[in-house]
């Protein structure tokens, strides 16, 4: 999953790649909104955290800009401003939801968490074949058996699962595992699909994670 | 009592108007009642003359000479404008009475010595009645002639005007009364209108005005007056407001950072090193959070006018070199280089630590705003009776467009936001509070990219 990080102070915005990072999220940070609107309109997000008091185009007018793109992007506004016109204001611009400075950085993840659900209308537990993830752990079992994952491996197998029985084309797992200071080699890709069909391996010698020659991969059902 | 702005209109009103009619109701009275007399004083007079041509005096005696003019029809009977004549001599006893008086005597009172008319009565009826000395040539008198008229149909007359004028008077009052009341409600009912809208502006709804009225009268300048102070007062909400707002983002955004930072360094044990730097760098963002802190308490110990300047003359060298002091090792940082042109012996009036600060802030920003090895300019020159400090830098200076506002508590202008250069928008805030403090003046004058100058004047 990729977060696009929009905010001008670099310790709020140093924080938040480092923990997101942390928690498999592939962070791009602008630190004024046109920076951030630039992002937004070349690469693929799946979740937007705009702060609102930015230099340049200020945050509601880069939430309007995305909006008027007809995106459907999740945009969190992150945000001092805390008097009720205020949220109200932030809603009608487009804004999927409102965290006020300073916040818990649990309650920010949770948050986030509550819009790639209701983006896809999951839950905060994956399953596919034998494979159950827990986003809010971060916990993998294969077969009730729990499967120890690195960061990226993680963010692969979730976007694979989220999009279960789609086609994801190279492009597209680079764009939402990977961030913008990826270079674009993506031969990457196969190593972590090896090693995750490696740790997932049910025995029957045919993984869940399908080749499509040329494309990419496909997650489904055996 | 307690009347309200329109029963007061109306009273005064009515009492003024009031008091004028009854002068012009006296005055019409009393002119008729004189002309009245008067008339009735020259029929008098006519008659007593009559009576006088038929007297011959002699010496000290008098007898009337012709008795025909006694036995005239107007003396003989009652009915008709009876004229009634008696004549006494000095004691009162009479001498001579027209038939018509009958049994009846015309009163005479023997005190008053001269010509007079005057009312009294005849056997119950009001008459007017003259009372005529009569005169041997010496002057002494020797009798009198009484001649006398009916009064009831002058005083009818009288009586029924001063019956009108007083029912007229009330009923005029009467119907004054309401209508100033309504004429008073009516011209003041834009106010009325005024107090309902004021009364309905709160601190909520500040920007609403009361709807101007279409003539330019004295309800309107009201309005205005009241809308101009509207505006003033919504102006210092609105900055109190923003001063809100910003400091609560001043102060929100480093313990934003020091709460996320340690929060994301204790989700998972990390290396020595990595808890060391992130705990530094929030030590960092404690000492700004302080320093915004202190600054605040600073402005609003100096806004809440308790500290109060201690003006004494002072020698603006002196001060310039021990902030340039206090300031030598940021400038041997930036490698920046001081070019101080002083003036011997200039002594300004000031309160030394309030000017100290002033120059601090000011210099440390011509230090933190110009890129390195640039040089600085502090010109101290007398323009006049006045002393001019000016500090100039060749840095990012201040677009115009913003170079107004810098004043203001937490305001950066985005030259100084966007140079990646921390600040908290208070310094000169501060410097213009302490400024204000002292009477002196600061002039910010500056240019995009090629520097700024701030120009201190002192009053002589």
């Amino acid at each position: 999953m990729r977060i696009l990080v929009v905010e001008d102070e670099k310790g709020i915005s140093n924080f938040l790649k480092d923990g997101l990072e942390e928690e498999s999220f592939a962070v791009d940070v602008a630190a004024d909104g046109k920076k951030g609107l630039e992002l937004s309109f070349v690469n693929e997000y799946d979740l937007i955290l705009l702060d609102w008091m930015i230099p340049g185009i200020s945050g509601i007018e880069v939430c309007r800009q995305i909006r008027k793109t007809n995106s459907s992007v999740p945009i969190i506004f992150l945000t001092a401003k805390d008097t009720v016109s205020d949220t109200v204001f932030g809603l009608e611009s487009g804004a999927n939801d409102y965290i006020k400075k300073p916040f818990r950085f649990e309650e920010l993840l949770a948050r986030i968490r509550v819009q790639l659900r209701t983006k896809d209308g999951e839950q905060n537990i994956l399953k596919l074949a034998n494979v159950e993830m827990n986003l809010d752990t971060h916990r993998v079992f294969a077969d009730s058996k729990e499967i120890m994952l690195t960061q990226k491996e993680f963010s692969l197998l979730e976007f694979l699962i989220r999009n279960k029985e789609k086609v994801c084309t190279r492009t597209k797992i680079i764009e939402h595992v990977w961030d913008m200071h990826f270079d674009s080699d993506t031969s990457v890709i196969d190593v972590y699909i090896n090693f995750l069909r490696k740790k997932l391996d049910d025995g029957s010698g045919k993984s869940f994670i399908q080749t499509i020659r040329g494309v990419g991969y496909i997650a489904r059902e055996k | 009592m307690q009347l309200n702005l329109r029963n007061r209109i109306s009273f005064f009103y009515l009492v003024s108007t009031g008091i004028l009619f009854g002068l012009v109701f006296f005055v019409i009275y009393f002119s008729v009642r004189e002309t009245v007399y008067r008339h009735m004083d020259e029929d008098l007079d006519a008659e007593s003359n009559e009576i006088e041509k038929n007297l011959v005096v002699i010496n000290d005696r008098f007898v009337i000479a012709n008795a025909f003019e006694w036995n005239e029809r107007e003396h003989g009977q009652i009915e008709v404008n009876p004229v009634f004549v008696q004549v006494v001599d000095t004691s009162g006893k009479l001498v001579k009475k027209t038939g018509n008086l009958l049994n009846g005597k015309l009163s005479f009172n023997p005190s008053l010595k001269n010509q007079i008319y005057f009312n009294t009565s005849l056997s119950g009826a009001q008459v007017r009645q003259l009372q005529l000395p009569i005169k041997n040539p010496v002057g002494t008198a020797l009798g009198y002639i009484i001649v006398a008229m009916p009064l009831d149909e002058s005083a009818d007359v009288l009586l029924n005007l001063l019956i009108i004028l007083e029912s007229t008077y009330w009923m005029v009052l009467f119907v004054l009364f309401y209508v100033t009341r309504f004429i008073a409600g009516k011209s003041i009912s834009p106010i009325n209108k005024v107090i309902s809208t004021a009364e309905r502006i709160t601190k909520e709804n500040l920007g609403e005005r009361i709807e101007l009225p279409a003539h330019k009268d004295e309800i309107y300048k009201l309005t205005s007056t009241i809308n101009e102070l509207l505006n003033r007062l919504e102006d210092a909400v609105l900055r109190e407001k923003q001063f809100t707002s910003d400091a609560s983002h001043e102060l929100r955004t480093p313990l934003s950072i020091i709460k996320g930072t340690l929060e994301v360094l204790i989700r998972k044990s990390r290396s020595v090193e990595q808890y060391e730097s992130k705990i530094n760098y929030c030590i960092r963002e404690v000492d700004r959070m302080s320093s915004i802190v202190e600054q605040l308490l600073m402005l609003a110990r100096y806004e809440s006018g308790k500290v109060v300047p201690v003006i004494n003359k002072l020698n603006l060298n002196e001060a310039v070199e021990s902030v340039l002091t206090r300031l030598n090792l940021l400038l041997e940082e930036k490698k920046i280089k001081v070019n101080y042109n002083q003036t011997e012996n200039i002594s300004v009036a000031a309160d030394y630590s309030m000017l100290g600060v002033i120059l601090e802030n000011l210099i440390s920003n011509a230090i933190k705003y110009s890129p390195e090895e640039k040089q600085i300019d502090i010109n101290v020159s007398s323009a006049g009776s006045n002393v001019v400090c000016e500090i100039k830098d060749y840095g990012i200076g201040i677009s115009s467009d913003q170079v107004g506002k810098v004043f203001d508590r937490f305001y950066r202008a985005d030259e100084s936001r966007n140079s990646g250069i921390t600040g908290n928008g208070l310094g000169l805030a501060i410097v213009k509070k302490l400024a204000d403090l002292q009477n002196l003046t600061i002039m910010i004058t500056s240019e995009e990219s090629k520097g700024t100058s701030i120009q201190i004047t002192f009053p002589s």
